[in-house]
């Protein structure tokens, strides 16, 4: 008995798996979906057919079995009208006997005055009876007796299920049918079309682009549509990728070129992030700025140049107040003593980063510098030319100008007796001359005062740091010994040339560079009145 | 069917022809009964009726099918039908064996004489041939 719970639950469960089973089925094909609501509704819709056929079924029985019981009752009534008129009771018998062969009538009887003179068929019931009167077979107004039969309800009964029954039978044959033609017509028309376009999506492959091909027969209709359209979408699709692709191969390109550019440009290209450390550097940073080395933690640029801090701090924060590009060249110190010079140029990027390029431009400085050099200097001499000695004149007024007590002396030098020494031994002779007492003028003043050549005979000096007409003086006749001194010429020969000095003390007062080279000027002409060879201090009393 | 209703039309023609007859039904005095209704007499002749308005027991006389035109006329008169169906309603009953056809007198005078002698009797006969022995219970008139 323990074993029959558990037999119990078995089946169920095995009918609930079964269900299962039968709704996964559902679930994954169309054609019996189909077919289980076709045969659902069908089958729904015979049993009502079926069921509301009874009652009609029955009311068209039941007339008609009135309509026989009338039928039967004619052909007996003359009979029964006979044997009542007579009151042959056999005869009555032998007519209903006739009467109840029929399937249609259960029993039936026949009454005079009330009184059952003969009788058919089985037991009587009150209900359902059908009766006539009977008249005299020689008088229509005389009623002898009264014919009452009783319907078979059971056969009309039987008759109607059987039609019921034969109804629900066809509808489920045609039932039947029409869910084989559903399951035809789905699987040839919906499923088989649905498997081949499904199977081709499937052997398409991403960016590879393909085509459905259209089911046979299907190009009018909705499938034809979903192909149509499907195929639409996988050829913009095709289109999309293939074009996202060409893009990326260009991205990659371009990204390597530029990676090419970046790794192998001379320039130094660095970014910074917001805190001021390097991000990233390309390898010529590591030779421009001589670092970071690789697996250096990332150091700021005043960290990577520690000479140069206070004015990298500095450029950043221009850089960055500004938001714009700004540059700088620094000068570099290096351990074997050389200079070197960087040009460093940042612009902002976005989020307080900065770009960062680093150039290494000594070449170009020394460049400039012998540009520098050659422009300022007097070729014959290596003194400095006109255009030196103006910017340097400006320079130390300007210095002047901001320190008072940094005096300077400007003493303009016309070389006495230079003609002759042209006239006499040549324009060579001349210009040996010329290159001798410069380098004799380099000599008598310090490293730091200035020897200039004006053109022709003129020298200036600019005596650094002399701001009393006395120290002037003695510094001067110093000079003018010097060029006193006899210059030994090619042959043997020795020329002497002598030296009007006229000098602008600057001490006090502020003077602009045309005014100095005026007084000196006004004092050496007034010298080289009084005679040649001779020393003057410019004095506003003169 | 047309045949013997033709037959019956000239015999009525022929009656009517040779001198009309006038049907009446007789019964003997000593029955007690005066007069008798359509009704009742078609009951005593069809089968219906057993006895006597009075009680006694009835015997119908009828006439043979050959004694004369008195038997068509009479049916006809009685219950508006031919002899031959008169015929097919007697064989029905005669069939079950429960009811019998009047008694067939030969001829009218034969008729009169069963009348007389029963006092149950019951026959029908010309007006003209009723006699003091019987009694007229019912006239078809003319």
């Amino acid at each position: 008995m323990s074993t029959a719970p558990s037999s119990m639950r078995g089946f169920a469960s095995s009918i609930r798996s079964g269900n299962e089973r039968v709704i996964h089925l559902l679930r994954r094909n169309l054609r019996l979906r189909a077919a289980a609501i076709i045969f659902l509704v069908g089958g729904l819709a015979g049993l009502c057919a079926a069921l509301v056929s009874i009652p009609i079924v029955m009311s068209t029985e039941r007339a008609l079995m009135q309509r026989q019981s009338e039928a039967l009752i004619d052909a007996v009534e003359d009979a029964v009208s006979t044997a009542c008129f007579v009151d042959d009771r056999e005869l009555a018998k032998q007519a209903l006997a006739g009467l109840v062969k029929n399937p249609y009538l259960r029993g039936a009887e026949i009454r005079v005055d009330g009184r059952v003179i003969a009788a058919a068929g089985e037991a009587r019931t009150a209900a359902s009876v059908l009766s006539r009167a009977v008249h005299s077979p020689f008088s229509k107004s005389q009623v002898v007796c009264e014919i009452r039969v009783e319907p078979n309800e059971t056969y009309t009964r039987e008759r109607v299920y059987t039609s019921a029954l034969r109804i629900a039978g066809l509808l489920a044959a045609q039932t039947a049918a029409v869910v084989l033609a559903a399951l035809l017509a789905v699987g040839y028309f919906v499923t088989q079309p649905i498997r081949s376009i499904s199977m081709s999506l499937h052997r398409i492959e991403a960016g590879a682009g393909g085509q459905i091909p259209m089911p046979r027969g299907h190009d009018a209709d909705e499938l034809g549509m979903l192909v149509r359209d499907t195929n639409h979408l996988i050829s913009g699709f095709s289109g999309l990728i293939a074009s996202e692709r060409a893009l990326r191969a260009q991205r990659e390109r371009d990204e390597q070129r530029m990676r090419l550019i970046f790794e192998n440009a001379e320039t130094g290209l660095f970014t910074l992030a917001d805190d001021g450390r390097l991000q990233s550097w390309n390898p010529a940073c590591v030779s421009v700025l001589g670092g970071p080395l690789v697996g250096a933690a990332a150091p700021t640029l005043a960290q990577l140049l520690p000479s140069l801090a206070p004015a990298l701090n500095a450029l950043q924060q221009r850089c960055i107040e500004r938001q714009r590009s700004v540059s700088e060249d620094f000068a570099l110190r290096e351990h074997d003593g050389q200079e070197r010079w960087i040009q460093i140029v940042l612009t902002p990027a976005s989020g307080g980063e900065l770009q960062g390029l680093a150039n290494d431009i000594t070449d170009r400085k020394r460049a400039e510098e012998a540009a520098q050099e050659l422009a300022t200097t007097d070729s014959l001499t290596g003194a400095m030319n006109r255009l030196g000695l103006n910017r340097r004149l400006a320079n130390m007024v300007a210095e002047h100008a901001r320190d008072s007590a940094r005096g300077f002396s400007l003493a303009m030098i016309d070389l006495d007796w230079f003609k002759q020494v042209n006239d006499t031994w040549g324009h060579e002779a001349g210009d040996h001359v010329l290159r001798v007492v410069a380098q004799r003028l380099e000599r008598a003043v310090r490293r730091t005062d200035t020897v200039a050549r004006l053109g022709g005979d003129e020298f200036v000096l600019l005596l650094d740091g002399v701001s009393e007409a006395r120290a002037a003086l003695t510094i001067l006749e110093k000079v003018r010994d010097a060029v006193l001194a006899p210059i030994p010429l090619e042959g043997g020969a020795q020329a002497r040339v002598g030296a009007s000095i006229g000098v602008a003390v600057v001490s006090g007062a502020v003077h602009s560079p045309d005014e100095l080279m005026r007084r000196a000027d006004a004092a050496m002409y007034a010298g080289k009145k009084d005679g040649r060879n001779n020393t003057r201090v410019f004095s506003d009393t003169a | 069917m047309s045949i013997r209703c033709f037959v019956a039309a000239t015999l009525l023609m022929w009656a009517g022809g040779a001198g009309a007859l006038d049907l009446v039904v007789v019964v003997s005095p000593a029955s007690g009964v005066e007069r008798l209704s359509r009704d009742e007499v078609i009951n005593l002749y069809m089968g219906r009726a057993r006895k006597l308005p009075g009680g006694t027991a009835a015997r119908p006389i009828d006439l043979a099918s050959g004694a004369g035109r008195e038997k068509a006329l009479f049916y006809q008169r009685l219950l508006s039908r031919d002899l031959a169906e008169v015929k097919a309603y007697w064989a029905r009953l005669t069939f079950s064996g429960q009811a019998s056809p009047p008694v067939q007198a030969d001829n009218p005078d034969q008729v009169l004489d069963l009348v007389a002698r029963n006092p149950g009797g019951v026959g029908y006969v010309d007006r003209t041939l009723v006699d003091a022995r019987v009694r007229i219970v019912y006239s078809f008139g003319e």
